[in-house]
């Protein structure tokens, strides 16, 4: 039995769109030249806001030819590559900064249901239907900090205003997702205790610019 | 009379209501409402309420520590991301029970810094239009 130690988790919200040309792919699925990921690990977090374009030596491969999972950082395609071939990709990307204050954090993840039932049924008859991401994390940082150490900034209550990207691990596992704000919330208290605040949001998906519908930017748990 | 230590008791999960189930572990709460629920057929001139059992009800929720290495927390993650049923076995002493098709509610995880590990949840209601069965 492994369990996972809350103290092990760590939030990280995603940071300015940041475009990246020409970055190195690497076949991770098995050999077979089918299945790529951006070679750094950095930049998986692709923005789907900003137009993608996949070069297989150096020629822009058809965008029907290929799905991308933008938040992951893969690209499928539907015929394998030639041996020996080197892909590569344009785009942007979301830096993720890590939320240092973060102190707890919750998820819901699964699906609604819808009911089925019929004349005759003896019981409930209900089939999975939409995909659903609920969650929250609390920090002591306040909305108003620019959570970016560097020359970037970073700041919760700017992101709040449209759909931002977040990252939950805990050192075993990755959440990876687009989600929108419910109304932060905070309770300050007389007595010893720090001032936290609490993001709620909501998992969604996105639209990708010049993307087939079949490509929606939305979450994925990952064990990197 | 024989009395059921809380310990004993037991979830389990499987894809086809046939099939090989394997237990959810490590779980600390296990929850299960089962009967039926009413219909109120009550007309003028009854003296008390006037009710007839109508649908079966079997839903209920567990509760317990994370482990991505757990094969029946695999079983239900794959679930959850797939938006799948899932057939739930409660057993009440590790041997008895009753099982069914389900759908889930979503899961519930959180963690909260300090010395304690991950928690995890998630309910389930019946979901195939028919009865639970009795296990074994």
């Amino acid at each position: 039995m492994t369990v996972q130690l809350a103290k092990s988790c760590a939030i990280y919200l995603g940071g300015q769109s940041t475009a990246f040309v020409s970055e190195a792919m690497s076949d991770v699925g098995g050999g077979t030249r089918l299945l790529y990921q951006i070679a750094d690990a950095n930049k998986v977090e692709f923005d789907p806001g900003v137009a993608i374009t996949v070069y297989d030596d150096a020629s822009p491969v058809t965008s029907t030819d290929y799905a991308v999972d933008y938040v992951q950082g893969l690209v499928t395609f539907s015929v394998a590559r030639a041996a020996g071939h080197t892909i590569t990709i344009s785009g942007s990307y979301r830096p993720v900064v890590q939320v240092a204050q973060a102190n707890s954090v919750e998820l819901e993840y699964g699906y609604e249901s819808a009911d089925i039932s019929h004349f005759g049924d003896a019981a409930p008859r209900k089939t999975p239907s939409l995909k659903l991401l609920k969650g929250s994390f609390s920090t002591l940082d306040s909305i108003r900090d620019d959570l970016e150490a560097g020359g970037g900034s970073t700041v919760i209550q700017s992101l709040l205003a449209a759909p931002f990207f977040i990252q939950v691990s805990n050192g075993l596992d990755v959440l990876r997702a687009w989600v929108v704000a419910d109304p932060v919330k905070t309770q300050p208290k007389q007595g010893p205790e720090a001032i936290a605040w609490t993001v709620p949001f909501t998992g969604i998906v996105q639209a990708c610019v010049g993307r087939p519908s079949t490509d929606q930017a939305m979450w994925k748990w990952s064990t990197t | 009379m024989a009395v059921i230590l809380g310990k004993s008791a037991v979830l389990k999960v499987s894809t086809t209501i046939g099939g090989a189930y394997t237990t959810v572990a490590p779980l600390d709460t296990i929850e299960l409402e089962k009967g039926y629920e009413s219909a109120d057929i009550a007309a003028f001139g009854d003296a008390a309420a006037h009710k007839t059992p109508s649908l079966q009800v079997f839903s209920g929720s567990c509760s317990g520590k994370r482990d991505r290495a757990d094969a029946g927390q695999v079983i239900v993650d794959a679930a959850l991301t797939n938006a799948t049923v899932l057939c739930v076995q409660i057993l009440e002493d590790g041997t008895n029970g009753w099982k069914a098709e389900c759908v889930l509610s979503p899961k519930k995880q959180s963690a909260k810094q300090g010395p304690d590990a991950e928690t995890f949840g998630f309910s389930f209601e019946i979901s195939g239009g028919v009865a639970p069965t009795a296990v074994p």
